[in-house]
């Protein structure tokens, strides 16, 4: 008998029994049940890191606050946004990964559609890199910097991700019309969007992070966006115009072997 | 931070993948339960890997699905052979093991697991009915080798085969 034949005898015999079936549904089930334990657990570490967070950025608030206070003529001070909704990512990794974008830019687009979310799931879901989202409204882009606006007000109330992703995916529509508010408003609760729109409308500081950001771009000497900044035991590495994947993948692994 | 598109409809892909894949594991692992339980495994994994998640899915699955499964044979071998140095079980098989039929059962998935991964990967995706154009794509090997990386893998198999059980009588 040929090889084949002889061996493909063997192999039959291990077919499972006639009646077995694997059961799909409880499968399913299962791998559903195993998604929602993950996600309990990732909330959980989210919620415990942020109330460290906001306590750590309390107790250094509130010292320099009073201070001011203090002083004649001392309005009332409504909170302005912090900085930690930007932030994803094991605050103790060893890398961090700084994005500057823009968001009428369609590179940028592109690579938070493409890349980022291959660097999520690869790199900061596993703790292995911070990610950091810079803002750099170019003046060529009109309406980047409202765009920046709407998603930093959204930031404090925990819906930094879903504005800036909803941004960047409907660019095409709102770089056209500058309306970016319809936009927005179809991934935030209707009071929350009120709330959104009234701060982009009248606070004035919603450009803090802004204007940190652009700074910052300014030390980095970057100009264009997307650009990506490598934080690696103390030093900045700055790399104009992110990789694809694969290249960003096999940088990351070389820094993170060092 | 963004997630990847929701272009990927992975209930769909369960549905369409899950009954075969569990068979593919379940021929290599001789228990059903455990098979359901890897096979479950392999779709969790597709689950959070998002570069699997594209036109080539099924040919991961069935990847990954082999590989699990051998790599389960082989760790129950190993426990097997320490139970048997340490004397955890008495010498004497339980009736099922004592049957001839699984009892070659076993010594065929013996065979595979001391084959060479790959070609034990060849062995099991081909005998479980995938055209060889499916298996290149599976195993991301050229489509124009696989007929000669087949026919090396079932001599392989043959030779140790019969290196440890003899040729069966009249087959």
């Amino acid at each position: 008998m040929d090889d084949e034949r002889w061996v493909d005898a063997r192999l039959e015999m291990l077919d499972p029994a006639a009646g077995w079936r694997p059961d799909a549904a409880q499968a399913l089930h299962r791998v559903r049940a195993r998604e929602r334990a993950v996600k309990t657990a990732r909330r959980r570490y989210i919620t415990v890191a942020a109330v460290a967070v906001s306590l750590a950025g309390v107790a250094m608030l509130v010292v320099p606050l009073r201070q001011k206070c203090t002083a004649a003529n001392c309005t009332d001070r409504t909170a302005s946004p912090a900085r930690s909704f930007k932030e994803s990512g094991a605050g103790t990794a060893a890398v961090t990964c700084e994005i500057y974008t823009d968001y009428q830019c369609p590179s940028c687009a592109r690579l938070y559609a493409q890349t980022i979310p291959l660097l999520m799931a690869q790199y900061v879901d596993t703790g292995k890199v911070r990610l950091l989202h810079r803002d750099l409204p170019l003046s060529a882009h009109a309406y980047a910097l409202l765009a920046a606006r709407y998603a930093n007000a959204a930031g404090p109330f925990g819906h930094y991700d879903a504005v800036m992703s909803q941004i960047f995916k409907t660019q095409a529509l709102w770089s056209v019309t500058g309306d970016i508010d319809s936009q927005v408003a179809r991934v935030l609760p209707p009071n929350l969007m009120d709330k959104v729109r009234d701060l982009v409308q009248h606070d004035p500081r919603l450009d803090d992070t802004v204007a940190a950001d652009v700074a910052m771009a300014r030390e980095d000497q970057i100009t264009e966006t997307p650009s990506l900044v490598i934080v690696s035991k103390g030093k900045r590495e700055v790399i104009a115009g992110v990789p694809d994947f694969t290249l960003l993948k096999s940088y990351l692994d070389r820094v993170l072997a060092k | 931070m963004p997630r990847p598109p929701a272009l990927f409809d992975f209930e769909t892909v369960f549905h369409i993948h899950y009954e075969r894949i569990g068979r593919v594991i379940a021929r290599v692992v001789r228990d059903p339960a455990r098979a359901e339980e890897l096979a479950v495994e392999v779709f969790w994994k597709l689950w959070r890997s998002p570069e699997a998640q594209g036109e080539q899915v099924g040919g991961w699955l069935y990847r990954t699905a082999v590989r699990e499964g051998l790599y389960e044979l082989r760790r129950q071998l190993r426990r097997a052979r320490y139970e048997r140095l340490l004397r955890f079980v008495p010498g004497v098989g339980t009736p099922e093991e004592i049957h001839a039929a699984a009892e070659e059962q076993q010594q065929v998935r013996r065979v595979l697991s001391r084959l060479d991964g790959r070609q034990a990967d060849l062995l099991l995706l081909r005998s479980h009915g995938l055209s060889y154009s499916e298996v290149a794509s599976a195993l991301q090997l050229n489509p124009a080798s696989v007929g000669t990386l087949i026919s090396r893998a079932q001599k392989a198999f043959r030779r140790e085969y019969t290196r440890h059980y003899g040729e069966p009588n009249g087959r």
